[in-house]
C-alpha cells in the first residue's frame, strides 16, 4: 500500500511549484504581533503594485474619460485585479485556479488578438443592479439553524475579517454560516461519514502507523428521484428568498449523490447569483448554498456595442461573472479541448536575437520568452447580465456582452460606456524569465 | 502570550507557510497574505490550541486565498459557486514540471487537489489535513485514500492516452 502510494508522493514533490519559493521575511512574524491591525486591506495593497515588463495595452488607452450623460462620479469601483486574465482560448487560461498567479502559470506566453470584424457595431443601454443587504446576519444565521436543527451560539469564524465577516453556528460536521458582505452568502454543511455504506480495510501510512478506513459503496436507491430533488430545492430555496420554477433548476443526479443548481433571474435572463444544493451518497442533504442580497436596479446606462466591447478583452479589468448555466454550454468542448490545449502552457524555448552582440546576453529584452501571436475570430455575442465586486466587497450586476470565439470559448466582458465603472489601476505583468535548471546545466 | 513567545512560536513554520503559500498564489502575493494571515494569528493567539499551530495556520491561510481569489477575480469561473474554499495549488503550476501529472491533477475536484496537496507537498497525515479541511479523522483518511486512487488512475489514462497518440 506503502509502495503503490510512494511514487506518486514522489512525482507531486518533483513538481512541487514552490520548490524555489522564497522564504517570507521573518520580520512577518514579529509585525504581526506588533500591528494594531491599521493596515489596508489587501486588495488596495495590490493595486499599488506594479512590476517591470507590460504585457498589457497601455494603461493611458484604458484611462476612463467621464462624458457629459455620465454621473460626475462612477457609480461603481471595480475591485482590483492582481493581473489580467483573458478567458479565451486553451485549458491554460481556462481552469479555475488559473488565479492572479499568472506568472506561475505561464512559463511560455501567447499573445491573443482578436478579430471582431463579424460583431455588431451598434450600441445600446441596460439597467444595473446593486445586491442589497437588509436585515441582520444574526436573523439570517438563526433562521437557518433552526430550519437545519443546527444547535449552538454565533460565533465569528477564525478567518473573518472586516473585509469578509463571517459567522457560523454548530460544528464542523454541521454548521451554517453567513458572509455578510457582497452577496451575502451562506452555507449549510452536514457531513456525517458513518451515512455512507462502506467496507472496512486496514491501510498503513508512510510513517508505519495504521489506520481504519472504509472504502465507501454507491447506494443509488438512497439517493432521492430528480422529481424530489426539485421539490425539496424549490420549497427550500423558496424558503430563504429565491423564487424559482421547478422546470428552472438544473439537476445532476448519479449514483453518489446529487446537486440542483437555480440561478437569480433578471429580465428572464440567468445570473451569477447561483443558489445551489447537495446530496452526499447516502441520499441525505449535505449542502446548502444561497444568498440574502437582493438586486436593486440603480438606473439605466449606456452600453458599448460588441465590437467595442471585444476590444476590452486584452485589458483584462473589463471581466465579469457569467451564470454556470453558461459555462455549462461551453464546458463539454472544453474538455474535450484539453489534450490540445493544455501544451499552451510548455515552457517555450528562448531563441538568442539573431543579432546579439557579445556581452549582451544579460539584456532584459534577450532573456523574455518567445511571444507566439494567435488570432481569434470572435464569431458572435448575446447580451448578458455580469456580476462584479467593488472595493468594498459589495456585488453588482451589470451589463456585458458574452463574446464567443472560433475556439469553441468565450469571453465575459462588461459593456456600460466608460465612466460609469472606475476600473482598478492596470496591473503590467512581467513575464519571468525562464531559468535554467542548475542541476542539469552543462559544463 | 507575549509578542516574543508568538514569534518563536510561529517563526518555526515560516518554511512551511511560504511554501504553501507559493504552491497555491502569486509571487508578489506571498508576502502580503502571509502577513495578514499571522495578523490573524496574533488576535486569535488564546484560542489556538497548541501543538496544532500550522495545521491551523493552512486552515486559516485557505480561507484568505478563497475570499482573495474572490476579489480579485470579477470574471466567469465555473467553480466560483463553490463556497467552501478553494486554495489548491493549480494544474497549470503543477504542469510547469510534469505535464502528465498536470492534466490528470486538473481532473480532479478542487476537494481532491487540496486533500492531496497537503498530504504530498504540505507532507501532512490524514489526521492532521482532517483540522486543515474542517472534516472529521476518518473522513480525512476516507477521502485521501479514494483522492490517491482516483489519481492514480487519471494518470494511468493519461500515459495511456500518450501512449495512443505516439504509437
Amino acid at each position: 500500500m506503502n509502495e503503490e502510494f510512494d511514487s506518486l508522493k514522489n512525482r507531486l514533490n518533483a513538481a512541487d511549484p514552490a520548490k524555489d519559493s522564497a522564504l517570507i521575511s521573518e520580520s512577518t512574524v514579529a509585525a504581526a504581533a506588533l500591528s494594531k491591525g491599521t493596515k489596508a486591506p489587501l486588495s488596495k495593497r495590490f493595486r499599488q503594485l506594479t512590476l517591470s515588463g507590460s504585457l498589457l495595452s497601455a494603461a493611458g488607452a484604458f484611462a476612463l474619460a467621464i462624458s457629459l450623460a455620465m454621473p460626475q462620479q462612477p457609480l461603481i469601483q471595480m475591485a482590483g485585479g492582481a493581473g489580467a486574465r483573458p478567458m479565451s482560448a486553451g485549458a491554460s487560461v481556462e481552469s479555475d485556479a488559473a488565479s492572479p498567479g499568472m506568472k506561475m502559470m505561464m512559463p511560455g506566453w501567447i499573445q491573443y488578438e482578436y478579430d471582431s470584424s463579424a460583431l455588431s457595431g451598434e450600441t445600446g443601454n441596460g439597467q444595473v443592479y446593486q445586491l442589497v443587504l437588509e436585515g441582520n446576519y444574526e436573523t439570517f444565521l438563526k433562521s437557518l439553524a433552526d430550519h437545519f436543527g443546527v444547535e449552538g451560539a454565533i460565533r465569528e469564524e477564525e478567518w473573518s475579517t472586516k473585509e469578509y465577516p463571517t459567522f457560523a453556528i454548530g460544528v464542523p460536521e454541521k454548521q451554517v454560516s453567513i458572509t455578510w458582505t457582497g452577496t451575502g452568502s451562506f452555507y449549510y454543511s452536514s457531513y456525517d461519514p458513518n451515512s455512507y455504506r462502506c467496507e472496512k480495510r486496514t491501510v498503513t501510512d508512510e510513517n508505519g502507523g495504521t489506520y481504519e478506513t472504509c472504502d465507501p459503496i454507491a447506494t443509488p436507491e438512497l439517493i432521492p428521484s430528480e422529481a424530489e430533488i426539485r421539490k425539496e430545492a424549490t420549497g427550500l430555496f423558496s424558503k430563504f428568498g429565491l423564487e424559482i420554477a421547478a422546470a428552472n433548476i438544473r439537476v445532476d443526479r448519479s449514483e453518489w449523490g446529487a446537486s440542483a443548481v437555480g440561478a437569480v433571474q433578471l429580465n428572464g435572463q440567468d445570473t451569477a447569483l447561483e443558489w445551489w444544493l447537495n446530496y452526499d451518497g447516502a441520499g441525505k442533504l449535505s449542502n446548502v448554498y444561497g444568498h440574502f442580497a437582493k438586486p436593486v436596479a440603480r438606473g439605466d446606462f449606456k452600453t458599448v456595442s460588441a465590437k467595442d466591447a471585444a476590444a476590452r478583452i486584452k485589458d483584462g479589468r473589463w471581466y465579469g461573472q457569467a451564470p454556470s448555466s453558461v459555462w455549462n454550454q461551453f464546458a463539454a468542448s472544453s474538455v474535450a479541448r484539453t489534450g490540445v490545449a493544455l501544451p499552451a502552457v510548455e515552457p517555450m524555448p528562448v531563441d538568442p536575437a539573431p543579432d546579439t552582440k557579445e556581452g549582451d546576453d544579460t539584456t532584459e529584452e534577450n532573456v523574455k520568452p518567445k511571444v507566439e501571436i494567435v488570432t481569434l475570430k470572435l464569431t458572435s455575442s448575446e447580451p448578458q447580465l455580469l456580476m462584479i465586486y467593488d472595493t468594498s466587497g459589495g456585488a453588482w450586476l451589470v451589463p456585458g456582452y458574452l463574446l464567443k470565439n472560433d475556439q469553441g470559448w468565450f469571453d465575459s466582458i462588461i459593456s456600460l460606456e466608460d465612466g460609469v465603472i472606475e476600473l482598478p489601476e492596470p496591473m503590467e505583468v512581467g513575464i519571468m524569465p525562464i531559468e535554467e535548471n542548475p542541476n542539469t546545466k552543462q559544463g | 502570550m507575549t509578542p516574543e513567545q508568538f514569534n518563536t512560536i510561529y517563526r518555526s513554520q515560516l518554511g512551511e507557510i511560504s511554501r504553501f503559500l507559493a504552491r497555491r498564489v502569486a509571487p508578489h502575493e506571498v508576502e502580503d497574505l502571509a502577513a495578514d494571515l499571522f495578523e490573524i494569528a496574533w488576535s486569535k493567539r488564546v484560542s489556538i490550541p497548541e501543538g496544532i499551530e500550522l495545521p491551523w495556520l493552512y486552515k486559516t491561510a485557505r480561507y484568505l486565498i478563497a475570499n482573495h481569489r474572490r476579489k480579485t477575480q470579477n470574471r466567469s469561473r465555473i467553480f466560483s459557486m463553490l463556497a467552501a474554499p478553494e486554495a489548491a495549488p493549480s494544474a497549470e503550476s503543477i504542469a510547469l514540471a510534469d505535464m502528465g501529472l498536470g492534466a490528470a491533477w486538473e481532473k480532479l475536484s478542487s476537494a481532491d487537489q487540496e486533500l492531496m496537496a497537503l498530504w504530498a507537498l504540505e507532507g501532512l497525515d490524514a489526521k492532521e489535513i482532517a483540522v486543515v479541511m474542517e472534516i472529521s479523522a476518518n473522513a480525512s483518511a476516507i477521502r485521501l485514500s479514494r483522492a490517491k486512487e482516483k489519481l492514480k488512475n487519471l494518470l494511468a489514462e493519461e500515459n495511456s492516452e500518450t501512449e495512443k497518440t505516439l504509437s
